[in-house]
């Protein structure tokens, strides 16, 4: 083909577009939804509108009665907020909707008898121009989405100095939803001509598959709480649970249905999840440690210390974290260690009991003691119990903590060892913290948010979509995997493409 | 009846066409069954037959736009599922729709340039050719806004746009009036004096005679019969005679000579055998009457379609 041709095709597309009545009308309704963001500043402390008038958070949420909790930033919370409502909201589910029904026309319409006797009788392939049409779509849809999430971002970075660059993730997976329905879309088109039939089934498929997806991640969640309710038995040496339930052919048929159509069917609920992700990879927002064989995650490193050495570590050596700044006492320091719970036989052949969070935590406070016997630390040590991660609604996992302190009084060093198990592997987070360098309750503090970020990667405590939120991944299992997930959609896209191009190619006019 | 031609730009052979074929259905139903043809270039052709002929299929399957067939075609030597093949054709279908959404010279444009042409050699061109098919004035109109003989002249227009060496008009005077028929007759000679091929499918048997010096007559999805003008409207063994006066006698005066004596306005026809023309000049001049001309009569083109179509559907009534 050569660039006269692909240079007509593409004006060709483009007029189309720019002609569409709907796609005018969507300009202006992104206009609007622009505009505010260069009328309005958010500020750390007020709002500024028409950089005239300034009203404090404090005048507006309390007009509202909604109080403004003192650990966030206003600015960022409304501003998150805006783009999560129009960007999620309105131009991922309604814009989408709009769009689609404005494009589903153009494979119809250059199907008609006489346009199609025009057409077709260029030089120019069946495919080719069915894949302009395709294409005349994308640029409907990319336009609009560039506008929009750049117009935004242009918009709070100028008036109110808020950049976020990740946020332009959003026009590519907006483009990247809008492809997979529009191969739908374009894939009906051609068998039955019809625009409204195209619209009313992409409309079905849409909501199918959001259906699908949500009876799996449920199907899913409630697959692993079961096993996971067998790990938590056994982490709380309880051994209760049992789990001999076998399913009926009936839920096996559904299960192999669900499974079958949710692989095999666009995962478009996926959308919101990924552009989260490719925020989070550009503003650096991902966890700073993640044990992949054992599954435990750390989303933040502890505040005023820094990762030494890999995040995916194997083990064979403590994961450590040294202060960030030179200056500070060299004795302050974390480390994470993992160990095998099953053991060896002893040498006479016994079979030895595996690992448990709390047998482990009571020898070692033996040998504490021991030392405390001989004056060695400067505090006796102690244990207790404790619940870590599950976010702040949910109980959380359980570990079992000793603390002491070494050194002499003046000079005294804070320690913890925490204790808990998980699956096939126990773990342990030593910590050493000078009591110069904080006071008592920045310390707790300090312990507290680490623990917060550390999370069981099947955390049951999670609502199902929440606990797929935090299943999918890059480098998640290939059935939560992020990967996976962007290629069996296309591949489902290229398939209706295939078989649209196939169909076309059959007409006769 | 045509003489072979040497250098055939389009050629079919033992084509055949059979519509609502299936799995399901063994029985369709047949376009074309064994079409044979061959077109030289700088030719006018006309393409007649009833409603159903397969004449539309012929000129589908050429262009790519009808699949399925079997037998040979090609053009330009190429396959008709070759999108280069048509490269150097031009096609005005029947009833066609141009996209909405462009003005005229939009359409001009991108469709010149989707031949291949490019952009500033398509501009040169598209002003002349919308003067030609005088619809200069609304060329920057949304198509939307065009009237049938509008959309019609400019769907001429673009069929010309990327100078074609063939093209097929289907039905190219319909919907357009008397004046806009002239200019598109104008505009086929015009593309024969220039060696373009011009294959016309009309109904309208009076134009195709005029314009067309090749003609193929089909039915029931084969060629009954396809030659020249001439060869396909044999004289009839009638003369016309044109005289100066004509008296009231004058069958009388010829009584004896020809069958079939017609009086006209300015003279009269009669059946003659060979040797009964001079003997008619003869007495004519014997009466003192001045012979203006003498044209022998030849069948129309619309009676030799009727007849030959008789021919081939027995039961058909004239």
């Amino acid at each position: 083909m050569n660039k006269n041709i692909r240079r007509a095709l593409y004006e060709d597309a483009l007029q189309q577009v720019l002609d569409n009545r709907v796609f005018r009308l969507l300009v202006i309704l992104v206009l609007c939804l622009v505009a505010p963001t260069f009328l309005i500043g958010f500020h750390s402390d007020h709002i500024s509108l028409l950089w005239f008038w300034e009203y404090q958070y404090s005048e507006l949420t309390l007009g509202l009665g909604i109080p403004i909790p003192a650990d966030v930033r206003p600015d960022e919370l409304l501003i998150k907020g805006m783009q999560t409502v129009v960007i999620d909201g309105l131009a991922g589910m309604i814009g989408i909707i709009f769009c689609i029904a404005a494009t589903a026309f153009f494979v119809p319409r250059m199907l008609e008898k006489g346009a199609a006797d025009t057409l077709f009788a260029k030089p120019v392939s069946r495919t080719t121009l069915l894949f302009t049409r395709y294409c005349s779509g994308l640029l409907f849809v990319g336009v609009l989405s560039v506008a929009l999430v750049g117009g935004m971002y242009l918009g709070f970075a100028l008036v109110s100095g808020y950049t976020d660059t990740g946020f332009l993730w959003s026009a590519i997976t907006l483009i990247y939803l809008y492809a997979i329905l529009h191969a739908f879309s374009v894939l009906v088109a051609t068998i039955t001509r019809s625009s409204v039939a195209a619209i009313l089934l992409v409309l079905m498929m849409f909501s199918l598959s959001g259906c699908v997806h949500r009876a799996w991640i449920f199907k899913e969640y409630s697959q692993e709480t079961t096993a996971f309710k067998v790990l938590r038995a056994e982490m709380q040496e309880e051994n209760t649970f049992e789990d001999d339930s076998e399913d009926s052919l009936a839920i096996t048929a559904i299960t192999n249905i669900l499974n079958g159509l949710h692989y095999t069917l666009p995962k478009t609920g996926d959308a919101t999840t990924i552009t989260k992700m490719l925020r989070e990879a550009v503003e650096g927002m991902g966890p700073v440690f993640e044990d992949t064989e054992g599954d435990v995650v750390i989303k933040d490193d502890p505040a005023g210390m820094r990762l030494v050495g890999s995040s995916t570590p194997d083990f064979s050596s403590p994961v450590t974290w040294v202060p960030e700044s030179g200056d500070a006492d060299s004795r302050q320091r974390l480390f994470l260690l993992r160990r095998e719970r099953e053991q060896p036989p002893s040498e006479s052949g016994e079979t030895v009991r595996r690992l448990v969070s709390s047998r482990v935590a009571s020898s070692f406070l033996d040998e504490l003691e021991e030392r405390d016997e001989r004056g060695e630390l400067a505090a006796s040590p102690n244990k207790e119990r404790q619940m870590f991660g599950g976010g702040r609604r949910n109980r959380g996992n359980q570990l079992i903590v000793v603390r002491w302190e070494e050194g002499s009084s003046n000079d005294a060093v804070r320690r913890a060892r925490f204790f808990f198990h998980f699956s096939d592997w126990l773990y342990e987070v030593d910590i050493s913290m000078p009591r110069s360098s904080m006071s008592d309750e920045g310390y707790d503090e300090w312990e507290s948010d680490f623990f917060y970020g550390l999370r069981l990667g099947k955390d049951q405590f999670l609502g199902p979509m929440q606990w797929y939120e935090d299943e999918f991944g890059w480098n998640s299992p290939w059935k939560y995997n992020a990967y996976f997930s962007i290629f069996t959609s296309l591949s489902f896209a290229l398939v209706c493409l295939l078989a649209a191009v196939f169909r076309l190619n059959r007409y006769d006019f | 009846m045509s003489e072979p031609l040497s250098a055939p730009i389009l050629r079919v052979r033992d084509l055949h066409k059979v519509f609502g074929k299936s799995l399901f259905k063994k029985k369709g139903f047949p376009a074309l069954c064994g079409v044979d043809l061959e077109v030289g270039r700088g030719q006018v052709f006309g393409l007649l037959g009833p409603n159903g002929a397969g004449k539309t299929t012929l000129i589908k399957i050429l262009l790519g736009l009808t699949r399925g067939w079997s037998g040979e075609a090609e053009i330009f030597g190429r396959k008709p599922l070759d999108p280069l093949s048509r490269q150097k054709v031009g096609f005005l279908p029947e009833a066609h729709q141009l996209p909405p959404y462009l003005t005229g010279r939009q359409v001009m444009h991108l469709f010149g340039m989707m031949a291949g042409a490019d952009s500033d050699v398509v501009k040169a061109r598209i002003d002349p050719l919308l003067e030609r098919v005088n619809m200069a004035t609304s060329a920057d109109r949304k198509i939307r806004e065009y009237s049938k003989g509008m959309q019609q002249r400019l769907g001429l227009a673009q069929a010309l746009i990327h100078e074609p060496e063939i093209v097929f008009l289907d039905e190219p005077t319909d919907g357009v009036d008397p004046v806009g028929r002239a200019s598109i007759r104008e505009m086929v000679l015009d593309l024969k004096s220039r060696g373009v091929t011009v294959f016309i499918n009309s109904h309208l048997l009076m134009e195709v005679e005029m314009i067309c010096d090749h003609v193929v007559i089909m039915d029931k999805g084969k060629v009954l019969v396809q030659g020249s003008i001439d060869e396909l409207t044999p004289r009839t063994g009638a003369v016309e005679i044109d005289l100066s006066e004509s008296p009231e006698d004058l069958e009388e005066t010829l009584s004896d000579l020809g069958r079939g004596f017609t009086r006209r306005d300015s003279g009269f026809q009669l059946e003659l055998n060979e040797d009964e023309l001079d003997k008619v000049i003869d007495r004519l001049r014997q009466r003192g009457l001045s012979i203006k001309a003498i044209t022998p009569r030849r069948l129309t083109l619309e009676q030799a379609f009727i007849g030959l179509i008789k021919e081939d559907q027995p039961g058909m009534r004239p």
